[in-house]
């Protein structure tokens, strides 16, 4: 007994979270390399920034790859608290895309704007990490270690301009409406947990298995589960909880604007999946409610608020919001369709995201001072850079869900699921927001071809990472339509073994 | 019940009285062992060679007029002297002077006395704060700052120990010297230890916190008579305390220094006293010997150098400890 | 005696709690606050989580609200500022301070494991009993005071009657209490092992090590993890390197060649 090699304890665990670990082990590499050396006197105090964004998006890649050969399909590791399956699979492939997307479309940007910081590549490693680790996690605790290594990362991140007022405010607000939320969040954890004993979500599943009987002996797992929901429902910015979202996401440094918009949403629905459709599935008239109502508010205010806005970053935070009430109509349905539409829309809602950031990351004029800010400074697109208008118009289209283009598949297909678990309100009303939405959407195509800006500038030419990047995510939003059943196949084989 | 009470306050007396004669007698000690260094007599009026010098010192404390300043917070400015004086005391509470000679054998006795060592801050920093005068203001954030830095070098250094004993039990980490004395083997860590120890009670060379050249004396400027002795020994019994620590986690506690059978006829409090009474003359001798440290100086010493220091030893010792299966068992099976 | 201290640390803790929310000056409100965690401290040593109650003190109360104190006592944060009527906060603070009152009193009684019914039904008695003590106190007291009042020469035989009616009421509430546990054992039929019976006795620092560095981790390596990038964040945004300031090297000054420095201008 003494002698317990506990090594050999965990020792197929650490091969099911290999892209993590291999991920925690390059970062901490990274970071020992830009401290040693950024600090070292003889090199005369390199500044790092360049060099570790491209190690770091290097061994994102190389994760990608440990992902996606991972030598388990399905697996519950490290005493029952993480997980790997079909699910945690798309996902974690999705966030590792979307996180070297992010980390390609901002090459240009740390080069110019930013302050010369290397830790900005290694902080959002970290986060990448916290989001596979959030994506994998089986029980209240690693979910809530994930949550909090992830949101610290993204406070510091938020923060990272530190000369511009309009950042150090974002990271503040950040912070404390962050903090709130997990607050709320833990207090949900306890109160399920004091209630059932358990933190596991498989064990709260078996617990709470066939307990729609007898309803009403659950007021406080449901006041649990409520809070839990609320938490999470900050986090993904969903309606009435999404009041800190616009200022934080306009105040943070444009790259990291783009980085809170692509990435941490996978890993957060992720888990929320899991929960909602794992653990208190057998509450699902319970919280579809709430769901329901979300669903409804953020679609609304979606669509509503963004037409005030003039500002692009903020616009564009109202027009996330709005696709998170699509989100959560797919998750409302909780059946097998809900999900495949929620995964879709989440695939093609990724792609779309980047598009759109990279082009507001690329809109720079020659002398690189000049940086896309006012919906107005679009003004003439079309004449000074057809290509680029070109391509923003179809994925705004796209956005709005025109047929043929991506959007539209996916919100068709959502719909149709949400119809299919007799959701007939919350698909008009889905419908009827995506009309209004679509008003936003054409007016920012209409200031690009027809309106003179107020200072007329000619942006420069794109660079390689954002030109690849925009070719890729460009071709998939126009021809998905062409083949869109591997996607579909996909999604479903996620979906069904989820659920099934 | 009634009885219980009594005899555990009759232990308590028992450590405290002697405590504060020890306390006592340490101001005339560290007076004369200065003098001799300086090549003068020290005290020698009161009293045969003086040794009535901190009784008649206490006495005119004690009936000294009590200022209150008029703009200070007076709750906050007496808490703060009472306080500092209570946690120098109940530290002594886990202190085994022998075997089983101890008022309460904690099993974490040393997590114990290094939260009320950490709680020793509060005094300073109330009395800086209360009294509402610069300099005892600026003498209490310095001497916040430096405890704080110095205790994480403290913490690590007693882990160190801690993992060569396999138990937070002080009457368990003498028990484990029984062979050889930590002292010995950890050499480098005690004269770390000692160091950190004198930054901790602010100390010479390290006592910024009531630097006379420039913050008059810091942050019990605005306190008198008893205000004040109470902070003398508070400061006093914690350099005693601290003393007691060294020698408890590194020169064997109450054993004596060979194993043989006619030293064990003299009791182990005896040795621990004379242990002490080492250390105590170090602290003496380091503030007659040594300038102080300028506060940036101080501040690298103790993040830049301590710190590192220990945190390396702390692998070094458990790197060592697992390769040789020199572990300490916990259980007894 | 346990009974006693629990609830004079609970009612403190609750008072300092209570303080810290309602002091006018920020200061005193960080010292109740520590004066708070004293006091949870002492809760947790009550039930034997010694370790925890250390580790409390250490990491809240020494490191943590130093610092807090630290910038409040800097901020000098003026005393009229926090004049907000308390209403203002009410419905909010009211609805979390409900929430966890019907945690602890609700989920007490309606707990998804029924083995649990002994504990429970003890801490009702224990409450009764309180009401109880309370009631005689109140109305015996009144009777006592007065009959001193009007009979001062009876005093000794009011005071021992009185006494003989406590033990009485004492008696009362030991033989209730040892009936209701006598109860709930034999109400319930089910069968279960008694664990900690079984189980080897070890201190709370070698069962947590044991826990924490074998099942529970991947937990321990995530927290400190999350340490690095606090750690990492709060030299990102504060440590400002400047280029043209001047820092002591010591190592160079030790270092320093004393023949190669110091030169003669001129041989004499």
């Amino acid at each position: 007994m003494m002698g317990l090699h506990f090594i050999h304890l965990f020792e197929n665990d650490f091969y099911a979270l290999f892209p993590e670990l291999f991920l925690t082990c390059t970062t901490m590499l990274l970071l020992m390399f830009g401290v040693v050396w950024s600090t070292s006197k003889a090199e005369g105090y390199p500044i790092l920034t360049h060099t570790i964004a491209w190690l770091s998006v290097w061994s994102l890649v190389c994760a990608f790859g440990l992902t996606i050969h991972s030598p388990f399909s399905v697996m519950v590791s490290f005493y029952n608290t993480f997980v790997i399956d079909e699910l945690t699979f798309l996902l974690k492939a999705m966030v590792l895309c979307s996180a070297t997307a992010a980390m390609l479309m901002s090459m240009e940007y740390l080069k110019t704007s930013m302050l010369n910081i290397f830790e900005y590549s290694i902080l959002v490693l970290l986060s990448t990490i916290s989001m596979l680790l959030l994506i994998s996690s089986y029980d209240f605790i690693s979910m809530y270690l994930a949550i909090e290594m992830q949101s610290l990362c993204f406070y510091v991140l938020a923060a990272s301009k530190r000369h511009s007022e309009f950042s150090t405010e974002a990271g503040l607000k950040y912070f404390l409406l962050g903090a709130f939320s997990s607050g709320v969040l833990l207090f949900g954890c306890s109160l399920v947990y004091g209630y059932t004993g358990l933190t596991n979500f498989e064990d709260i599943a078996k617990c709470l298995a066939g307990s729609a009987l007898f309803q009403t002996h659950h007021s406080f797992l449901h006041l649990g589960m409520g809070l839990i929901m609320i938490g999470f429902l900050f986090k993904l910015t969903a309606a009435p909880f999404h009041f800190w979202a616009p200022d934080v996401y306009e105040g943070s440094p444009t790259s990291v604007t783009a980085f809170f918009a692509i990435t941490p949403k996978i890993a957060l629905l992720g888990v929320f999946l899991r929960l909602l459709l794992g653990s208190f599935y057998d509450l699902l008239f319970a919280w579809q409610y709430v769901l329901f109502f979300c669903s409804i508010c953020s679609l609304f205010i979606g669509a509503f608020g963004a037409m005030a806005q003039k500002k692009i970053k903020r616009l564009l935070v109202y027009s996330s919001i709005g696709h998170v009430g699509y989100l959560l109509i797919g998750i409302c349905c909780g059946t097998v369709e809900g999900l495949q539409a929620v995964l879709l829309y989440l695939i093609l809602y990724i792609f779309m995201t980047v598009n759109v950031f990279t082009i507001v990351l690329s809109c720079i004029d020659h002398s690189k001072t000049f940086r896309l800010k006012y919906i107005q400074d679009l003004g003439l697109l079309g004449q000074t850079h057809p290509v680029l208008a070109l391509t923003f118009s179809c994925t705004l289209f796209s956005m709005a869900g025109i047929p043929p283009l991506a959007g539209f598949c996916s919100k068709f297909y959502l719909f149709f699921a949400a119809m299919g678990s007799s959701l007939y309100g919350l698909a008009l009303f889905g419908v009827l927001s995506s009309v209004v939405s679509c008003f936003y959407y054409i007016r920012l195509i209409k200031i690009m071809y027809f309106e003179q800006p107020s200072q007329l500038v000619t942006y420069g030419a794109i660079d390689h990472e954002k030109a690849i990047l925009l070719g890729i995510t460009t071709t998939v939003i126009v021809f998905f339509f062409l083949c869109p059943h591997s996607l579909f196949l996909w999604t479903y084989k996620v979906a069904y073994m989820f659920l099934g | 019940m009634l009885l219980f009470l009594l005899s555990i306050i009759a232990k308590i007396l028992g450590i405290v009285v002697p405590l504060l004669v020890a306390v006592a007698y340490l101001t005339l000690a560290e007076r004369k062992v200065m003098a001799s260094m300086q090549r003068r007599k020290g005290p020698n009026v009161v009293g045969f060679f003086g040794i009535l010098q901190p009784l008649a010192d206490g006495l005119k404390l004690l009936i000294k007029e009590p200022v209150l300043p008029s703009s200070a917070n007076t709750v906050v400015f007496l808490a703060a002297p009472v306080l500092t004086f209570l946690l120098a005391l109940i530290a002594w509470a886990v202190i085994p002077f022998g075997e089983g000679l101890v008022l309460c054998d904690l099993d974490v006795g040393m997590l114990y006395i290094f939260a009320i060592s950490s709680l020793g801050v509060y005094g300073v920093i109330m009395a800086g704060w209360a009294s509402n005068s610069k300099y005892a203001f600026l003498g209490a954030l310095r001497s916040t700052a430096q405890m704080v830095s110095y205790e994480v070098s403290l913490g690590l250094i007693i882990i160190t120990v801690l993992l060569c004993v396999g138990s937070l039990n002080l009457s368990a980490i003498v028990m484990a010297q029984e062979d050889v004395w930590f002292g010995v083997p950890l050499f480098p860590l005690l004269l770390m230890f000692f160091i950190s120890c004198l930054a901790e009670t602010n100390r010479a060379p390290f006592d910024l916190p009531e630097a006379e050249a420039e913050l008059v004396a810091g942050y019990n400027v605005e306190y008198s008579s008893m205000g004040f002795a109470l902070f003398f020994l508070g400061e006093y019994a914690n350099m005693i305390m601290m003393s007691v620590l060294c020698v408890i986690l590194f020169l064997g506690g109450w054993l004596p220094p060979f194993s043989f059978t006619f030293l064990y006829w003299i009791p182990g409090s005896m040795w621990l006293g004379l242990k002490t009474i080492i250390f105590l003359f170090l602290y003496i001798w380091v503030r007659a010997a040594f300038p102080r440290y300028r506060y940036d100086q101080l501040m690298r010493l103790g993040w830049k150098v301590l710190l590192p220091l220990s945190l390396a030893w702390v692998l070094f010792v458990a790197g060592i400890l697992v390769a040789f299966d020199l572990l300490p068992s916990t259980f007894s099976q | 005696m346990n009974l006693v201290l629990f609830y004079m640390f609970a009612s403190f803790a609750l008072l300092a709690g209570i303080m810290v929310i309602r002091a006018k000056n920020p200061v005193y409100s960080v010292l109740f606050l520590i004066l708070v965690f004293c006091n949870v401290s002492g809760l947790l040593l009550l039930i034997n989580l010694d370790f925890f109650a250390m580790v409390f003190l250490v990491v809240y109360v020494g490191a943590i609200a130093v610092l807090f104190l630290f910038v409040v006592m800097m901020l000098n944060v003026k005393l009229a500022e926090i004049n907000d009527s308390i209403l203002r906060y009410l419905p909010v603070g009211g609805v979390f301070g409900l929430l966890f009152f019907g945690e602890i009193f609700l989920l007490l009684e309606q707990d998804l494991v029924p083995v649990m019914t002994y504990e429970t039904q003890s801490i009702l008695s224990i409450m009764e009993s309180i009401t109880m003590y309370s009631v005689f106190g109140v109305l015996s007291s009144a009777t006592l005071l007065f009959s001193l009042f009007s009979q001062p020469w009876n005093s000794l035989t009011i005071f021992s009657q009185w006494q003989k009616h406590f033990i009485q009421i004492q008696d009362t509430i030991a033989n209730y209490n040892t009936f209701v546990q006598e109860q709930a054992l034999t109400v319930n039929d089910l069968e279960y092992v008694v664990w900690p019976y079984t189980m080897e006795q070890t201190t709370t620092i070698h069962t947590i090590g044991h826990v924490v560095y074998t099942y529970y981790m991947v937990f321990f390596i995530l927290a400190s993890i999350i340490l690095l990038i606090a750690m990492i964040g709060s030299i990102v945004l504060t440590m400002h390197k400047g280029v043209f300031v001047k820092r002591q090297d010591v190592f160079e000054q030790n270092t320093r060649d004393f023949s190669k420095t110091l030169r003669k201008v001129k041989s004499l």
